[in-house]
């Protein structure tokens, strides 16, 4: 706090001129009679006088209030006329400042209000919120669409994430900075839909690991049958890079990786190779899971898993993989695991998968995700990419 | 014809020392006939899949491995004796049931066995690696129990408890320690500087992380020791036999961490394991010995590679760079043996070109590091001595008349 003297006694409020001398104002009202006569030079009183009425938090000068060119007697030192007028010309043009690139401005302008999901995906799928086309990735973006959170997405990649997998969750700028791992998600949904956490039972726990046979045979499918090449190219490669080269590698490294995960799995020695991978028994095994996991659905009487009233984190989960498989695994050549969902208890997972599809992403793909911004900027936002 | 399986040998008084192969060696004694089948106690080495317990089927002529592969084969192809009281005639909710409750076993207990007999190094060093010193006949013990425990740690790797290896964290401590005293300008001998304080430095790592360990334990146990077994079916019983019996191991194991959590918070589990068990392999401790084992080797149709071969493969799998793509050849190569053995059509190998190309461009380069030891320094004197040639076409013009001179006459 201040004394009281100091509201009483005005401050002496010092200002240089653009010559660097000093002049010293009593008061207000002393104030305009003491500034030079160069309106430009009221930039730097302007200054002076902003911050001191913010210091001592007292309106006792307005920063508004301009003031007036005081008649001047001609000095040694005063500029003449003709040329403070041309002075007075320049700049001649102030460009506005240059924008931001289109992809962060994209994020700047809506992660004020919405948090944002990092997901697998190209540039122009994810700004329509379009399904990712990672099965981790899609389990998430399904609940927090089951759940009618708005997010946006944007692509990323795993060494964007800090715990080194997507999806994660970067709420809004306003609220917190810290991203939400994909594990912390169903606490968060919970925290916004005023909903307390479902805790799986252990019957639960033991058809979640059903997904695990049905895991395998999506990474043998999708990285390790040569027939689908071309999508794991669209998928992963593209987004990546545009190089041949650098794709050639990125995707031996990829199918490297998915051999090492299925033969680890499997109890083999992670180097091994595709030699040790025997392809039928992996799909014997999924087929054996979707076919177990369609009884489960028979004996709910809601149509969710477990007799739920709403589609929740299991069904979720089952969707992350059904949901890509159906859309691009089936009734192509090599597409195997399509048919195998649709033998699967005489089709109670398709019509399962039809119904939580019209549940969550039904109403046209990426409602939520155009909502926060007009036509045009998407427009504006694929063409910027496509360019690139 | 008689069915094969190869499964790993016996330890810990069980009949093998893999929950899987345990498992299997149960289904086969709960529902085949002992005229159907033999068990040959071998190691990955030998079967073409690379993955125990491998089922040999000389009639269709298959090799299929994995506990639940095996099943599937015999509920379709089932050997004369077969009769598995629950196959097909249980539900179809039991058999859902049934799989995910062994699907839940060999993807979450596994990586548990791994941490306990695997991953802790005291536990590896003095009950799990003698253990397989006696199963593997001699030379293997060198190679096949590293390589395993590799397989074994990377399968509990997610679970975050690598600290256990007290190996490897030694040897992080020791370079690091070697690291500081390179970079330091003083280095304090070890006998200045202190000891250990506090009682966390005395701990063995299993006690240091022993709320962490027992609450992985108990995620995987909670659900296991809910379920009703005896309404499953058989193969979901032989799983947990083959699962729970290898977690309540303790004869001999120094850090009993697991089985002590097991057998003091699901006794009921317990009882029912060791009953089953009591049920599948008779009642003497060793019950499973009046099973049909065969020796290796002598079995009918044998399609196991020699020792010495396989001795000379773990070799060539620790060669460092080039052990990965000779793993890899080799599974590939045996995948390939597998199938054509089958009547499967096989595209043409290319390994014989491969193999005379690296031949010929190692023989080039031996050839050209000899010649390029042979070559003189740079900038080396060189001598050289020839004998000069006396002939006439030296002198010039006056030469060449004179040796025309000389021709004509």
């Amino acid at each position: 706090m201040l004394p009281a003297a100091f509201w009483t006694h005005l401050p002496n409020l010092c200002h240089f001129d653009r010559w660097g001398r000093t002049r010293w104002s009593i008061s207000s009202t002393k104030h305009s009679q003491i500034l030079i006569s160069n309106p430009a030079s009221s930039v730097t009183s302007d200054i002076a006088t902003v911050t001191m009425t913010s210091a001592t938090a007292a309106p006792v000068l307005k920063p508004s209030s301009r003031p007036t060119p005081a008649p001047s007697s001609p000095s040694l030192w005063a500029i003449p006329p003709p040329l403070q007028k041309l002075f007075n010309h320049f700049p001649l043009v102030t460009l506005d400042p240059n924008p931001l690139p289109a992809r962060s401005q994209v994020l700047t302008s809506a992660s004020d209000t919405h948090p944002t999901l990092y997901v697998f995906s190209s540039d122009v799928d994810a700004l329509e919120g379009k399904p990712s086309i990672n099965p981790t990735c899609l389990k998430w973006q399904t609940l927090l669409r089951l759940n009618h959170l708005p997010f946006l997405t944007l692509p990323s990649s795993n060494h964007a994430s800090p715990t080194g997998a997507l999806p994660f969750l970067l709420p809004p700028r306003n609220l917190s900075s810290n991203p939400i791992p994909s594990a912390s998600i169903p606490a968060y949904i919970s925290r916004f839909t005023s909903t307390k956490p479902p805790i799986p039972t252990p019957r639960e726990e033991a058809y979640l690991s059903l997904l695990n046979p049905l895991r395998l045979a999506f990474l043998y499918t999708l990285y390790l049958t040569p027939e689908h090449s071309p999508l794991l190219q669209k998928f992963y490669i593209s987004p990546s890079t545009s190089s041949p080269l650098l794709g050639t590698v990125l995707q031996s490294q990829l199918s490297a990786a998915a051999s090492a995960a299925v033969l680890q799995s499997l109890g083999l020695h992670p180097q091994t190779g595709t030699g040790g991978i025997d392809g039928e028994e992996l799909y014997a095994e999924a087929a054996e899971a979707l076919e177990s996991l369609a009884t489960l659905l028979k004996e709910s009487p809601t149509g969710w898993f477990f007799g739920r009233e709403r589609p929740e984190e299991f069904d979720a989960g089952l969707y992350g993989y059904v949901g890509i498989i159906m859309e691009y695994m089936d009734n192509t050549p090599g597409g195997r695991l399509g048919q195998l969902v649709r033998n699967a208890g005489e089709g109670v997972l398709v019509v399962w998968w039809e119904q939580i599809k019209k549940e969550a992403w039904g109403g046209g793909v990426g409602e939520r995700g155009e909502m926060m911004r007009s036509e045009e900027e998407k427009y504006d936002y694929i063409i910027q990419c496509v360019r690139n | 014809m008689t069915l094969q399986l190869y499964v790993w040998g016996p330890a810990f008084g069980l009949p093998s020392i893999d929950a899987e192969c345990i498992a299997a060696i149960a289904y086969f004694a709960q529902t085949t006939s002992k005229a159907d089948y033999q068990l040959i106690q071998s190691s990955p080495s030998a079967v073409p899949t690379h993955h125990l317990p491998a089922l040999h089927d000389p009639s269709t002529r298959t090799w299929i491995s994995g506990y639940t592969s095996i099943l599937r084969h015999l509920q379709s192809q089932p050997p004369p004796s077969f009769h598995d009281a629950t196959f097909p005639s249980a539900t179809p909710s039991i058999q859902a049931d049934s799989k995910a409750y062994t699907t839940f076993l060999s993807t979450n207990a596994t990586p548990l066995i791994a941490l306990y007999l695997y991953v802790s190094s005291a536990n590896w060093a003095a009950s799990t690696r003698p253990a397989y010193s006696k199963i593997l006949p001699m030379p293997l013990p060198w190679t096949e129990p590293a390589q395993l425990r590799q397989t074994m740690s990377a399968r509990a790797e997610h679970l975050g408890m690598s600290s256990l290896d007290t190996d490897v964290e030694t040897e992080k401590e020791e370079q690091e320690a070697a690291a500081a005293s390179r970079a330091g300008w003083i280095s304090i001998p070890a006998s200045l500087t202190r000891g250990p304080n506090s009682v966390g430095e005395f701990m063995a790592p299993e006690d240091k992380r022993r709320i962490r360990l027992e609450g992985l334990a108990r995620d995987v146990l909670d659900v296991i020791a809910e379920v009703e077994w005896v309404k499953l079916t058989v193969g979901a019983r032989c799983a947990v036999l083959g699962w729970v019996s290898l977690m309540i191991v303790d004869e001999g194991v120094p850090r009993r961490w697991l089985a002590e959590v097991t057998r003091q918070r699901y006794q009921g589990l317990v009882e029912f394991v060791e009953d089953f068990g009591r049920g599948t392999f008779g009642a003497g401790p060793r019950g499973w010995e009046s099973l049909p084992w065969v020796e290796e080797g002598t079995e009918a149709h044998s399609f196991g590679l020699k020792l010495h071969r396989r001795l000379g493969h773990g070799v060539m799998y620790e060669v460092p760079w080039i052990g990965e793509v000779w793993r890899r050849w080799w599974a590939g190569r045996r995948r390939r043996e597998l199938l054509e053995y089958k009547g499967i059509k096989q595209a043409p190998s290319w390994d014989s070109l491969v193999f005379t190309g690296l031949g010929m461009a190692t023989l080039t380069m031996g050839a050209a590091i000899w010649y390029w030891r042979t070559l003189p320094r740079v900038g080396a004197l060189v001598q050289r001595w020839e004998q000069p040639v006396l002939t006439m076409g030296g002198l010039g013009a006056a030469g060449a008349f004179l040796s025309s001179v000389f021709d004509e006459l």
